[in-house]
């Protein structure tokens, strides 16, 4: 029998009780993979995402619009490469349902700007062509159940028609995030459709990139300067830095998620090692034997400490499958500012936590088997 | 047979601290999820009550036909003249609401603080309104007054500090009260002042109506929708608010509720082994009840009420925990409506606590009850004969 198996026949000794802290087990590393993947964004902001984006808003407040002859002078300054303007339109599909973000674009420039957004070449052509058309992408696609080609009506309490009638909009196409480090994804129609109609007189903020991300705060400092002292003056900063700033205004949610975490793992700390310390009682009869036939002090105790973090291992495992799974269909159900965000450090961390807490739950069970007597043990019996 | 159920339970229950270590695992289990259910649903109800506390019922709000929130509104001054010559109003007031970034107090980061241009009008339409240190604004001066809830959310909003919106300085000057509503987020000037430093002109964002009485409501509604001068939605405070807190209370309620969820799988999980274990240890003691004559009705009794009497004290415990780490705690959160910050505080209510514990009862009841089964399924002779 190897040693492999012979943990494995030691951590099943009694089936019902280690199958039920599995469960347990496995419960607690699901909720850890949902809850960090919400709260990853807010910790994280985009990093990473394409570092040298840019983004420019009003200064005082990213509600207030901007002009669009700005992007003139953006342009001009060195190391600008592709610019876009993008409006915040607050449509609604249905009653009610305000989680959704729809935004009123350039679709000559838009996706240059975004190059992390893979859309059919024909469907793009089409977007650009037909005047009501819009672009929504997949998931909230599948979300609403549409098909392309048909009309999608949106109402807008920022931009309402002058009839009071919805907006209605041409659904030409799809278009996904090449990776899952997506901005924001949004529901996408012509800035010019809406202004034919709605003079909406300016832009709600210009998203650029820029050569070399190492000098992204110079150069927003130039674009800032370019309009200091205007009726329009501008704040821009690295795309993260944006997200990030916006997401800590929707309140302290990691720290929420740590307090939860923290009270479900302190739960499975106490279950897990009495469970641990369940077995060992069982068996210390057995260990003793073990001893007389020549395991040592610390390879017994190593039995039992690796018997712990298998059991928390497995059980991780499980735990982290499951969780990635259920976040992955969760995403198309999140409002647009909550996103789920999939990251290999979350997973890494899971890891990190199933070995630290067997080593911990293993640990009183491990230090008694290698002060076991073998006299007493056996005597006992 | 009552006689049998009391003895085995008194047993029981008894003998709990000669086990409490696996007794812990189902009070600290169910006390983990209960106290996180009540934490997340005393968010939810004091988001809502802020909202809540708001009404007053023979008030309404207009804004612009199509806005579902004053930030998207927008309205000519001429407007609330109107609306205040209608029949059935007793008052109309118009009040301009706009966005300013000021940095919260506990991040540092800048957040959107609603700053609203008032008139005279705006107080005497809310009786609830009470200064509560300092003085008034003085018309057309670059002073305002501050909500208690601001003051605490936002940085640099005390009595005497000059607040800088838009390059433009502003004394404040006072701290207001309105009986803990949504109004105490905010900060007030007055209207002119907020007008021209917001560029916004003579225009305004909402009219504020007092009605002559409840019931008036739908004749001021017909007579606004055949106005063809005014492009607004009148709503009653009653429904203008709940729509306000829906989206926002909502996304709490569904994660909680989630999150509340999968714990109480676990725990019930954890329930089952502790109650397992409790009877596998006993496995002899029982077959000898069997033995000498008591009944299966009794054992299963005992067991499932010791498994529920460790869950209500998990519950009560949790319970415990939510109210006196949360009750009254205040936080801040982006409204998604009209994008602002509204602050409030965790509401553990006598409702929420009778709901967890009612809770942490079916959870020791499933954890219970297929330990329960098996003691009464065990056959007495094996039983007796093991070890």
């Amino acid at each position: 029998m190897g040693k492999f198996q012979f943990l494995m026949r030691c951590m099943f000794r009694r089936k019902l009780r280690t199958t039920l802290t599995m469960l347990s087990l496995i419960t607690a590393f699901l909720l850890f993979m949902l809850l960090r993947s919400i709260a990853f964004v807010f910790d994280a902001g985009w990093e990473g995402v394409e570092e040298g984006r840019l983004q420019t808003t009003s200064k005082y407040s990213m509600i207030d619009m901007l002009p669009l002859t700005h992007i003139d002078a953006i342009e001009t300054v060195a190391g600008v490469i592709d610019i876009t303007h993008s409006s915040w339109f607050g449509g609604v599909f249905d009653e009610g349902d305000t989680n959704v973000a729809t935004f009123a674009i350039d679709p000559e420039t838009y996706f240059d700007v975004y190059s992390e957004f893979d859309v059919d070449p024909e469907q793009l052509e089409e977007f650009r062509a037909i005047r009501t058309a819009a672009l929504a992408p997949e998931s909230m696609i599948e979300r609403y159940g549409w098909e392309i080609g048909q009309k999608v009506p949106v109402v807008s309490p920022i931009y309402p028609t002058p009839s009071g009638e919805p907006w209605v909009f041409d659904l030409v196409g799809s278009y996904r995030a090449s990776s899952q480090n997506d901005g924001f994804l949004a529901f996408l129609f012509q800035y010019e459709y809406i202004r034919e109609t709605f003079d909406m007189g300016a832009v709600g903020w210009f998203v650029l990139t820029i050569d070399d991300p190492s000098r992204s705060d110079e150069i927003s400092r130039q674009i800032d300067e370019l309009f200091k002292n205007s009726s329009d003056e501008t704040r821009t900063m690295t795309e993260s830095e944006a997200a990030k700033q916006f997401m800590a205004q929707l309140g302290d949610i990691s720290l929420m998620m740590t307090g939860i975490l923290s009270a479900v793992f302190f739960t499975m700390v106490l279950l897990t090692t009495n469970t641990m310390l369940q077995g060992y009682r069982e068996r210390t009869s057995e260990l003793a034997v073990l001893k007389t036939l020549g395991f040592t002090d610390f390879g017994v105790a190593a039995y039992l400490l690796a018997e712990a973090v298998l059991l928390c291992g497995i059980s991780a495992v499980i735990g982290i499958g499951l969780g990635s799974l259920i976040a992955a269909g969760a995403e198309n159900y999140m409002p647009p500012f909550v996103p789920v965000y999939f990251a290999w450090e979350t997973v890494l961390w899971a890891g990190l936590i199933a070995v630290g807490l067997g080593l911990l739950v293993g640990l009183v069970p491990a230090v008694s088997a290698s002060r076991l007597s073998i006299v007493d043990a056996l005597h006992a019996r | 047979m009552f006689e049998q159920i009391f003895s085995i339970t008194g047993m029981n229950l008894r003998n709990i601290p000669s086990r409490w270590s696996t007794s812990l695992v189902v009070v600290v289990g169910i006390g983990g999820v209960v106290a996180v259910l009540v934490a997340m649903l005393a968010m939810a109800t004091g988001l809502e009550n802020v909202f809540s506390k708001s009404i007053a019922s023979d008030r309404a709000i207009a804004v612009r036909t199509g806005s579902d929130s004053e930030m998207s509104s927008n309205l000519s001054l001429e407007a609330a003249r109107i609306v205040a010559t209608l029949d059935g109003v007793a008052m109309a007031t118009p009040e301009l609401y706009v966005v300013a970034d000021v940095p919260k107090k506990n991040t540092g980061t800048p957040a959107n603080m609603v700053v609203r241009g008032v008139e005279q009008g705006s107080f005497d339409i809310r009786p609830e309104f009470e200064l509560s240190h300092g003085r008034m604004f003085e018309t057309g001066r670059n002073e305002v007054i501050v909500g208690v809830k601001a003051l605490a959310e936002f940085a640099g909003l005390d009595i005497g500090s000059r607040l800088v919106v838009r390059d433009t300085a502003w004394e404040v000057v006072g701290v207001f009260e309105t009986d803990g509503s949504v109004d105490e987020s905010e900060v007030w000037a007055d209207m002119t002042v907020v007008q021209s430093a917001f560029r916004r002109g003579q225009s305004i964002t909402a009219v504020r109506v007092l009605l002559e009485s409840i019931d008036r409501y739908d004749s001021v509604l017909a007579l606004v929708e055949d106005d063809p001068r005014l492009p607004i939605n009148l709503t009653r405070e009653e429904e203008w608010y709940a729509s306000q807190a829906e989206s926002s209370t909502q996304v709490i309620r569904i994660f909680g509720v989630a999150v509340a969820v999968i714990m109480s799988i676990g725990a019930i999980f954890a329930a089952l082994n502790t109650m397992y274990s409790a009877v596998t240890s006993r496995t002899f003691e029982i077959a000898t009840l069997r033995a000498v004559g008591f009944r299966g009705g009794p054992i299963l009794v005992s067991v499932l009420s010791e498994s529920m009497a460790l869950a209500i004290v998990g519950g009560l415990v949790g319970a415990a925990l939510a109210y006196l780490a949360f009750n009254g705690f205040t936080v801040s959160t982006l409204s998604q409506q009209s994008f602002s910050m509204v602050a409030f505080e965790f509401s553990v209510t006598p409702t929420l606590i009778v709901q967890s514990l009612v809770l942490s009862v079916v959870l020791g009841f499933i954890g219970g009850i297929f330990p329960a089964f098996r003691a009464v399924f065990l056959p007495v002779t094996t039983a007796l004969r093991g070890e």
